[in-house]
């Protein structure tokens, strides 16, 4: 029998730590050393402070003691809802644009043509038709984002083998459930290549968003702490971001693969 | 000596004037490639009797798996008029099942799940399905193997999972397109008594497409010679043999001789 069981190369698990911690360390040398000025780059026990301080609070109460809830839940349900809104758009138009040619002879031009501006060039439209705040970011973030999800979705749908395609009309079965039960589950791959890549660009635009002037919001503090001079605060929003993504992205592969078989077996 | 009646399939007397099952009328069929018209079939002219084994049997390129296209539903006749059951193909469906040549399982589903696909919505309960899943995994030997994706397991099995899962939807007629011919040759010729042995036990009709001749001896009660340039049907051999057949036997020897050579002659 041909077992073809997927068999892993043993990693060593520290291997992913090694560049963060060689950085880390390359840093700590230089500001020990006093090779950069510390408002360009301060040393990472301030940063480490700055960071305990601004999630949790302290004795010291600073303008950014304790922010960091508030923060990151503003953030989060703008990123959220940008994203479901590009999902909501994206997956079902790329599925149409990826089986039927007449949907991506409809949209492919209108598409393109608006995924090569700059995302940064909608911001003020945005401002003048949204305000600032809320609405916005979502815009911008749900924009951003609907692109590699569409453009994955009918990517990964359009090459769903055709004789699966066949299978399913044979074994009977008709439009709707072969969307759920076999082009869906085709594409899975690509889609969740979509949707991660979606969720990515959710983080860039917003901070892109949120550094117009909204209240709160991880931008919005990093945008803040530039006006007044706290390197220290910047670099700790652009860790928090950086730590915030990756686990986001963990959870949505993780849910996906909770959710679907095909998430599961194929990716 | 005359005899009471032709030993025709398996084992089993062919009634005289039996209604065909499947009908070819004329049946013609061009591609568009480039703008030029490329002719595919020409002229096909068939009919097929209830629980009878036909092989088409032909060099590729002459079509033949077109043809099993257009009994599947498919394609569409481009001429002529193709009827199962008495009435005009309109599109496929469960009554005329397909064993495609290459790999058509589900590659996100287990065995047990492809097997099961084409029960959902059929009201069936949770617990029927499984019986019927089970009962169809055992009739291919694979009932240990029900758990594996079909990317665990090997080349013959995947097609033994082919077969469970469209003889599960329990269709009248089976439409084979070259299912063996990734296989090896020992692999092959158990698939074939499979086939051969669940032929017997359900008698469906069966149109099985290949472009071996010792296949095409082994199975057929009928073989179906096509020859290209456009696809038409060159002649139909009745092959005679007594079942079980002994692929080491004379009388085996013989007719895939004669079944060569018409191959060849033009």
């Amino acid at each position: 029998m041909n077992n073809a069981r997927k068999t892993h190369i043993r990693i060593n698990p520290m291997l992913p730590w090694i560049l963060p911690a060689g950085l880390i360390l390359a840093w700590t040398a230089a500001a020990e050393l006093r090779l950069v000025p510390s408002y360009v780059l301060p040393h990472p026990r301030e940063i480490i402070h700055t960071g305990y301080v601004y999630i949790f609070g302290g004795p010291d109460t600073g303008m950014y003691a304790g922010r960091f809830v508030a923060d990151a839940k503003a953030s989060l349900i703008r990123v959220c809802a940008g994203f479901a809104v590009a999902a909501a758009a994206g997956i079902p138009l790329g599925v149409m644009s990826g089986r039927l040619p007449v949907v991506e002879r409809l949209l492919s031009t209108s598409v393109n043509g608006i995924r090569a501006v700059p995302g940064i060039s909608w911001l003020p439209l945005a401002l003048i038709w949204f305000g600032i705040g809320m609405k916005t970011t979502v815009f911008l973030v749900a924009l951003a984002a609907f692109f590699p999800v569409y453009i994955n979705c009918a990517s990964g749908v359009r090459h769903v083998s055709p004789v699966l395609l066949r299978a399913g009309a044979m074994m009977g079965v008709r439009r709707v459930r072969g969307t759920f039960a076999i082009l869906l589950p085709g594409a899975m791959p690509s889609l969740i290549s979509g949707l991660r890549l979606g969720l990515g660009i959710s983080w860039a635009y917003l901070v892109l968003g949120e550094l117009t002037g909204v209240q709160n919001g991880l931008g919005a503090v990093i945008m803040d702490a530039r006006m007044v001079g706290r390197t220290d605060v910047i670099i700790v929003g652009i860790v928090i971001i950086a730590f915030i993504g990756r686990i986001s992205d963990q959870m949505l592969t993780g849910c996906l693969r909770l959710c679907f078989k095909s998430a599961r077996r194929s990716a | 000596m005359t005899k009471p009646f032709k030993v025709f399939s398996a084992g089993k007397p062919r009634a005289v004037q039996q209604s065909s099952i499947l009908e070819i009328k004329d049946l013609g069929l061009h591609f568009q490639v480039n703008g030029s018209v490329l002719p595919v079939l020409e002229k096909i002219r068939l009919a097929v009797q209830p629980g009878e084994m036909m092989c088409v049997l032909g060099p590729s390129g002459c079509g033949k798996t077109t043809l099993l296209n257009v009994l599947a539903g498919f394609l569409k006749p481009g001429t002529g008029q193709v009827l199962a059951h008495g009435r005009s193909i309109s599109g496929p469906g469960p009554d005329r099942c397909v064993v495609f040549q290459e790999d058509a399982l589900f590659p996100w589903l287990t065995v047990a799940e492809n097997i099961g696909f084409g029960l959902k919505g059929k009201g069936l309960s949770r617990r029927q399905r499984r019986e019927m899943v089970d009962r169809y995994l055992d009739m291919v030997g694979l009932l240990p193997f029900g758990g594996y994706l079909p990317s665990e397991i090997s080349g013959g099995m995947k097609q033994r999972v082919s077969l469970a899962r469209v003889l599960i939807l329990e269709p009248a007629i089976l439409l084979m397109d070259e299912p063996f011919v990734a296989l090896d040759s020992q692999t092959r010729q158990e698939m074939q008594q499979l086939l051969l042995s669940l032929w017997k036990r359900f008698s469906h009709t069966v149109v099985f497409v290949t472009h071996d001749v010792r296949e095409a001896v082994t199975l057929a009660d009928r073989v179906v010679m096509m020859d290209k340039n456009p696809g038409r049907v060159k002649k139909v051999v009745e092959i005679e043999l007594q079942r079980p057949r002994d692929p080491g036997g004379n009388l085996f020897h013989r007719q895939c001789a004669q079944l060569d050579d018409l191959l060849q002659s033009r």
